[in-house]
């Protein structure tokens, strides 16, 4: 039942600018089934830690407060930790969004829904929950398996999968990636996400996030280094040559 | 007799500032002569007020509750001139010899000659055109000779230089849309190239005619140079008719029209001078009210019957402008300090927009004041239906610890979008102008449709004015006005600037905070 339905929300910001395309209300769920090792806000990583300021909400609860902020916000991005460990939530949640977000955003336009995932969740098997998401902001950490499950204790098959499922069904909003110089190729991972996507790649949007150091544990801190301005041009240039349709430089 | 704090000047008072202006090293020859001007016209007292307001007005002047803006005891240049560029294209001028343009470097060249002909309060033209409109037909004319784009940026790009070193005066604003053309593009695109704090600039939005795409163009160039503003098109239309303009900061005004005078209120002294809300409801502000009133009759009075300007300028011979589209406006500052002054007075907590209680008396204020000013009547104000039209005036250099018209303080500022909503309770008041403004982190730059999105959410909750500027542009808007981080340095170290404004931005900066106004961060709970 709906009402039973909760998820566990470890922020809500009314406004980011960040989280997908325009003004945007995004929301922040407790838990994630990866470990990257660069993770900016791990205190979101253990879906039990007791240090962890979590309010469980309703899909209404939350819709509530996305739907206060009209009509200044486009949408809603659902983000965290990683979203897709509350299926059920996400789908009612959207299907909420649908309903009662119809011309309630900036210059009354219909609210729409995006999620931010690591891609570990196979979006082929739900539908119905694809049905009410506009697009997927889908983190392609790394290309090489190894690699992946090196820096974020996960495997990578299923978030490959994701890419090319999500921008044959027109719901890859974006694909970002963490630039971490010295721990990844990052050549490498644009080649291979070029290759995979073929002829979507003009319509993909690729982010390009320099690692930061800000919230990284600090144990992680001495093995990973931040990229230079220099190199972050290298790589979006790189991918503007592959022939993604759109770079961002974050 | 010209009073200053109570003193009557004497000639040697008058001798003395007259060799100030004169020795300063920091006034182009142009400043100087100007600020002699000033010395001539105050010379003389306002003609036609009777003693007893007279005496009531020079005792509120020296209060600070009533400002005149630097036009003097009295007017005889219209403030605001908004004349119809479009009929210098159609018809060309007699008294500037011009004949209609035919190409764009003609079109160009007869605008930068007509606005050296166009006077204002600060000797500038505050007005200078639909630019995008006016040029369209001769850029598109451009193009297609030459075979592409280069030639028209070029002369657009040379034309808006122009403008900066001879316009020395931020208030000089320019007007572009809400319909797309290839002229607004190519205005936007020289003006970040360019990085001038003159003209200004204000795009009239209307989400149903302009293209998202135009609009995010506006946006991006507004977070690398401060311009253009965006004005809610539909609200000014409705209210101003078809034929309107944004002059000066953001004064929404009649175009071959203009306004006759500009005085303020600065409600927070007129409630420093107030025992509590009933003295000032029902005394104090009312009689500062009227009395200034009084003062703005006796002004017009004189500007439309004995100074020549309507009856033998070119502007108003050749049909630029019409006397009948002329009006006064009744500018306000310092509702927040005012509110809480009062709130404070009463022995209230709440402050302005951080209660709804003060929030409330704010607005009970303003319903008092627009019932007060709706009563009166002018007879030379026949656009406004008689009255005159309430105005948010954008705060002066002098302005220290008064915050422009109803806006929120400077440091004292919410969330974003509940900043907007208390803004946008107030804009409906002032159809002759006002706006706020919300800087952003240089991040916004790379999702400028969030800014829109927020601009949009703006005008849909009652707002018709919004200005941007990201914390890293060297061009910054100060209240309404532009002005480079860079000049104000400069004259700071006591060289010598072409701009007026830069000298108004530096003591805004030194004295108002102006810098810590909240840059919104790319996430806000």
């Amino acid at each position: 039942m709906k009402e039973n339905l909760k998820a566990p929300v470890h922020k809500i910001l009314n406004h980011s600018i960040v989280d997908g395309r325009g003004n945007r209300t995004a929301v922040f769920l407790q838990g994630c089934n990866f470990n990257c090792a660069y993770c900016h806000n791990p205190e979101t990583i253990d879906p039990m830690d007791p240090k962890a300021d979590i309010t469980w909400m309703t899909p209404t609860q939350v819709v509530n407060r996305v739907l206060a902020n009209s009509p200044f916000v486009r949408g809603v991005t659902v983000s965290g930790g990683e979203c897709t460990l509350h299926p059920e939530f996400l789908r009612s949640f959207f299907e909420e969004i649908k309903e009662r977000g119809q011309g309630r955003g900036p210059g009354g336009g219909d609210l729409t829904t995006l999620i931010d995932s690591n891609g570990s969740y196979d979006f082929k098997q739900n539908p119905q929950l694809l049905c009410v998401t506009d697009g997927v902001l889908l983190d392609v950490k790394e290309s090489d398996g190894k690699t992946h499950m090196e820096l974020m204790g996960a495997s990578n098959v299923q978030v490959m999968d994701n890419l090319v499922f999500l921008a044959k069904a027109g719901k890859l909003e974006e694909v970002r990636t963490v630039v971490v110089p010295n721990r990844m190729d990052v050549e490498n991972i644009l080649e291979t996400v070029a290759d995979l996507l073929g002829e979507y790649a003009k319509e993909t949007t690729y982010r390009l996030i320099a690692y930061r150091p800000v919230g990284v544990r600090k144990e992680m801190l001495k093995s990973l280094k931040v990229p230079t301005k220099e190199k972050m041009e290298e790589l979006k240039s790189l991918a503007l040559e592959l022939g993604f349709g759109k770079v961002i430089l974050t | 007799m010209a009073t200053d704090k109570g003193k009557e000047w004497t000639l040697q008072d008058h001798q003395e500032k007259v060799k100030f202006i004169l020795t300063d090293k920091t006034l182009t020859p142009h400043q100087v002569t100007y600020a002699l001007a000033a010395v001539g016209r105050d010379l003389l007292a306002t003609p036609g007020m009777a003693p007893d307001v007279e005496g009531d007005y020079i005792m509120m002047k020296e209060k600070g509750w009533i400002c005149d803006l630097n036009e003097g005891h009295v007017t005889y240049m219209p403030r605001y001139i908004l004349p119809d560029y479009g009929r210098l294209m159609e018809k060309g001028s007699v008294f500037l010899r011009l004949s209609p343009p035919k190409t764009l470097l003609d079109a160009i060249t007869a605008l930068l000659a007509m606005y050296a002909s166009v006077p204002s309060v600060t000797h500038f033209p505050v007005y200078i055109g639909r630019l995008d409109r006016l040029l369209e037909p001769y850029v598109e004319k451009e193009m297609e000779k030459s075979g592409g784009e280069d030639s028209s940026y070029e002369m657009i790009k040379m034309f808006l230089r122009t403008i900066d070193r001879t316009i020395f005066d931020s208030f000089s604003h320019g007007n572009l849309g809400p319909e797309d053309s290839k002229t607004a593009r190519l205005i936007l695109r020289a003006e970040r190239e360019l990085q001038n704090s003159t003209p200004n600039l204000t795009l009239l939005y209307d989400p149903q005619i302009t293209p998202d795409e135009l609009a995010v163009l506006a946006v991006e160039t507004a977070l690398d140079c401060a311009k253009p503003s965006f004005a809610k098109d539909s609200m000014f239309r409705a209210e101003l008719g078809e034929n309107y303009g944004i002059a000066s900061c953001y004064n929404g005004l009649p175009v071959a029209g203009g306004a006759y005078t500009l005085t303020r209120l600065i409600l927070a002294r007129v409630a420093e001078g107030s025992k509590n809300k009933e003295d000032f409801m029902n005394h104090t502000l009312p009689w500062a009210i009227d009395t200034m009133m009084a003062f703005m009759d006796a002004k017009i009075d004189f500007l439309v019957k004995e100074a020549p300007f309507f009856r033998a300028n070119f502007l108003a011979k050749e049909g630029f402008v019409r006397p009948d589209r002329f009006n006064g406006l009744f500018g306000l500052v310092g509702m927040n300090e005012c509110v809480n002054i009062l709130m404070e007075r009463e022995g209230k907590e709440g402050r302005f927009g951080f209660d709804v209680g003060a929030d409330n008396l704010a607005l009970e204020i303003m319903d008092f004041i627009k019932a007060r000013v709706d009563r009166h009547e002018n007879p030379h104000c026949s656009y406004w239906k008689g009255r005159f039209m309430l105005h948010a005036q954008v705060g002066t250099d002098a302005d220290i610890g008064i915050s422009p018209g109803t806006r929120i303080a400077i440091g004292r500022e919410i969330p974003l979008y509940e900043h907007i909503r208390h803004a946008g309770l107030f804009h409906k008041y002032f159809p002759s102008g006002t706006g706020d403004i919300f800087p952003f982190d240089s991040t916004a730059g790379k999702n400028p449709e969030a800014v829109l999105d927020i601009f949009k959410g703006a005008f849909d909750s009652g707002m018709r004015y919004i200005s941007t500027y990201s914390k890293d542009s060297d061009v910054i808007r100060i209240t309404g006005y532009l002005v480079k981080r860079s000049d104000m340095d400069a004259l700071e170290k006591g060289e010598a600037v072409l701009n007026d404004t830069v000298v108004l931005g530096l003591t805004s900066r030194q004295k108002s905070k102006i810098e810590e106004r909240k840059v919104r961060k790319v996430e806000e709970e």
